[in-house]
């Protein structure tokens, strides 16, 4: 179960990893103009978002349903713990929005401006802080 | 001692989200090779190295050796902490390294060939990978 746990905590790098900077790269993709650096851009989009996001959220996915399952085999869930899954189902539908943002690039359709992407990339560093910490310190709630 | 171990884990994260990308963008400035890619991914490289690079592995560093002092002395002279501590450093010097890679970008056409770029992912990968069992499994 360790080895799982370590599993977990490398797929979870991962995944934020493209979290973190899908965003970053949507702010420098609105900012370009010409026909070939947007195509280039949607490139990396792709790239990122399917190659490594993806896999990184399915396997941190799978392997925390698992881990939860083996520690946590009885209802009810501590307060702490539903919380946690409450903030991962958030960030798993905000990684669902950034592949339909992505799409949205891919496709020309984009409507947002540079601004609100700047605003979007901060919205993981939430979900880290807030996941990391309940995961970290159980707190009684 | 939980907020090290907390911001620990948070900035380890933040750290290698960007030292897994900047290869890429690397790779990127050798395959795009007109003036205005370049310069935009040039400048996507420079903030990624100082504004997150930088700040996060300085303060996972910092944190770990916070982290150390709670650690019982017998778990010091295990197998898996020195392996920790190899890896981690490796981890230091490939950052610090990509720092020089970033600083002669304009050379890099010459110097290295795409292959070397793509050998360079698998340093943070197996690190990050060896770091994370070693650390939470303890096996040795």
């Amino acid at each position: 179960m360790l080895y799982l746990k370590a599993l977990h905590l490398i797929a979870i790098v991962f995944w934020f990893s493209g979290l973190f900077y899908l965003p970053r790269l949507f702010v420098y993709h609105t900012m370009q103009h010409s026909n070939l650096m947007q195509q280039r851009f949607i490139g990396l989009e792709c790239q990122l978002y399917y190659y490594i996001t993806t896999p990184g959220m399915v396997l941190t996915l799978v392997s925390g349903v698992i881990l939860l399952l083996h520690k946590f085999p009885h209802l009810p869930y501590p307060g702490w713990l539903i919380a946690k899954i409450i903030g991962v189902l958030w960030l798993s539908g905000f990684h669902i929005y950034l592949g339909y943002l992505r799409r949205c690039f891919a496709t020309g359709m984009n409507k947002h401006s540079e601004i609100f992407f700047r605003y979007l990339n901060e919205v993981p560093t939430l979900f880290l802080l807030l996941i990391v910490l309940l995961a970290v310190f159980h707190p009684h709630l | 001692m939980l907020w090290f171990k907390a911001l620990h884990i948070i900035s380890i994260i933040a750290w290698f989200s960007g030292l897994l990308y900047l290869p890429r963008l690397f790779i990127c400035y050798y395959q795009w090779s007109d003036q205005q890619a370049q310069h935009y991914l040039s400048l996507m490289a420079y903030k990624l190295y100082h504004y997150i690079i930088n700040p996060a592995g300085l303060c996972s560093l910092l944190c770990g050796l916070a982290l150390i002092d709670t650690l019982p002395i017998y778990e010091l002279h295990k197998f898996w902490f020195g392996v920790k501590l190899i890896c981690a450093l490796v981890i230091v010097m490939y950052h610090l390294y990509l720092g020089t890679i970033l600083r002669n970008l304009h050379f890099i056409k010459i110097s290295y060939n795409l292959k070397f770029y793509y050998f360079l992912y698998t340093i943070p990968v197996i690190c990050c990978a060896v770091i994370i069992v070693v650390t939470v499994a303890k096996p040795f």
